[in-house]
């Protein structure tokens, strides 16, 4: 237990620039509980969190139709599920995972769409259903109606093409990976400039990757999610497996593709 | 050699050069694209930057906000969370979409032009500052709208919202009573 708490006062120290709790305006404040109610149903006590959850994002967003955002949990935590809300934009949801046994909630990379400036929330459901959340507060206006800057149908080429990368370096016990998705992710707030037309919601619902059958994790993904999805996340090692990755689009679409384990090239 | 010339067609062309120099005002209301580089002046209104904006607003300019409200994707299944928020100078009437050009029915504009008159209290010398977002041509089309309708404290904000709130708190605000909804 007192090793759990240094670390935890470490992961403090580290996170310290962006470890304020968001933007405690009232206004700000008000419309987070009212998302709370919407997102997580009438029951949902979600209680603040300074150490369990944290969320690094940039103060101020160059692209804001692609602000990368990571989310870390502590270890021991009993972490679940996260979820990833971008307060003020109109389609505040970004993403729900649900994390699975060979899977690992210590870190998580997204990137999202910031239509001003506004608070992002990261939500943990831990073990026993309890969830805390933490924020952080970010700069940026226009992603949501930021037009792609190709044509839609130069946008949909390639649809559901993954790309998945293995880093070292991970927390023990884990591997780090990166997921690409290609998928224009249109929220159908992007006006087509010349047609003066809103270019039609189609977006990414669903992303589930698992080794062997067991889970790492499922999400549920919206429309504040940016262009071509990447998602930054841990697995457990030691497993020789391949990856599978399935996804799915709110068109109906659906993509799977496998990728061999970095471990199966290492031992075999 | 050759490429150059190609080379600074194809920027003229993506405006990157192009945006170098505003464009003219037109003769009537802009009716293109809303979202595009604006001019850098509105015959018969005064254009404010940061200073002049803050000074106006210190002074009890009647302020007018006509960003667009955010348009509920058609497509957009019932569970989905839609919960838009458009937030604003603290203080501000907001009338979305009062800042189309000749495509703005009259009875709109003319709305529009009585509720501005409303907010003045009937006396259209009061200064009155409109503005949406930068490269948004709604605002010069609503200034230019009260211009024509013969105010004469006319003021322009282009740097809209986005520059107000990097030094400024913004509230959320509703549709101004009377406007409505925009139409989708």
């Amino acid at each position: 237990m007192p090793k759990r708490l240094i670390l935890a006062a470490c992961l403090v120290a580290l996170a310290a620039p962006a470890f304020a709790a968001g933007n405690m305006e009232p206004d700000r404040v008000s419309r987070w509980e009212d998302l709370t109610y919407l997102i997580f149903g009438d029951d949902a006590r979600i209680a603040p969190t300074e150490s369990l959850v944290t969320l690094a994002a940039p103060a101020r967003a160059e692209d804001a139709a692609l602000v990368p955002v990571t989310i870390a949990t502590a270890e021991g935590a009993g972490v679940t599920g996260l979820s990833l809300v971008v307060d003020e934009n109109p389609g505040p949801l970004a993403a729900r995972l649900r994390f699975g046994p060979a899977g690992d909630p210590r870190e998580l990379g997204l990137r999202v769409r910031v239509d001003g400036y506004t608070n992002l929330h990261a939500v943990a459901t831990l073990a026993d259903g309890s969830m805390v959340a933490n924020a952080v507060f970010v700069k940026g206006s226009g992603g949501c109606s930021a037009p792609i800057g190709l044509s839609d149908v130069e946008a949909m080429a390639d649809m559901g093409e993954m790309r998945m990368k293995f880093a070292a370096g991970g927390p023990e016990g884990s591997g780090r990976a990166t997921l690409m998705v290609r998928h224009p992710n249109f929220n159908g707030m992007q006006m087509n400039q010349v047609s003066r037309l809103y270019t039609p919601a189609r977006y990414v619902t669903e992303v589930e990757v698992s080794r062997g059958g067991e889970l790492v994790f499922a999400m549920e993904s919206d429309i504040s999610l940016a262009t071509n999805p990447v998602i930054d996340f841990l697995y457990r090692t030691g497993d020789a497996r391949p990856f599978t990755v399935s996804v799915a689009d709110s068109s109906g679409a659906r993509w799977s593709q496998e990728f061999p384990a970095p471990e199966s090239a290492v031992t075999n | 050699m050759r490429g150059l010339p190609a080379l600074l067609a194809l920027l003229l062309a993506t405006g990157v050069l192009a945006q170098e120099s505003p464009p003219p005002e037109p003769d009537g209301y802009r009716t293109g694209a809303l979202r595009a580089p604006t001019p850098a002046t509105l015959a018969g209104a005064e254009v404010l930057d940061m200073a002049g904006l803050e000074a106006a607003v210190a002074g009890g300019a009647v302020l007018i906000d006509v960003g667009p409200a955010p348009v509920k994707p058609a497509d957009l299944p019932p569970d989905r969370v839609w919960l838009p928020v458009h937030r604003s100078i603290p203080g501000a009437a907001w009338m979305p979409g009062a800042g189309l050009g000749d495509d703005l029915p009259p009875e709109r504009a003319a709305l529009f032009v009585s509720q501005v008159e409303a907010l003045m209290g009937g006396d259209r010398a009061r200064p009155v500052v409109v503005f949406c977002q930068p490269d948004c041509w709604g605002s010069w089309n609503a200034g230019r709208r009260l211009v024509q309708a013969g105010f004469a404290g006319v003021a322009w904000f282009p740097d809209g919202v986005d520059a107000w709130q990097r030094e400024h708190p913004t509230a959320p605000v509703d549709p101004m009573p009377g406007w409505g909804s925009p139409p989708p």
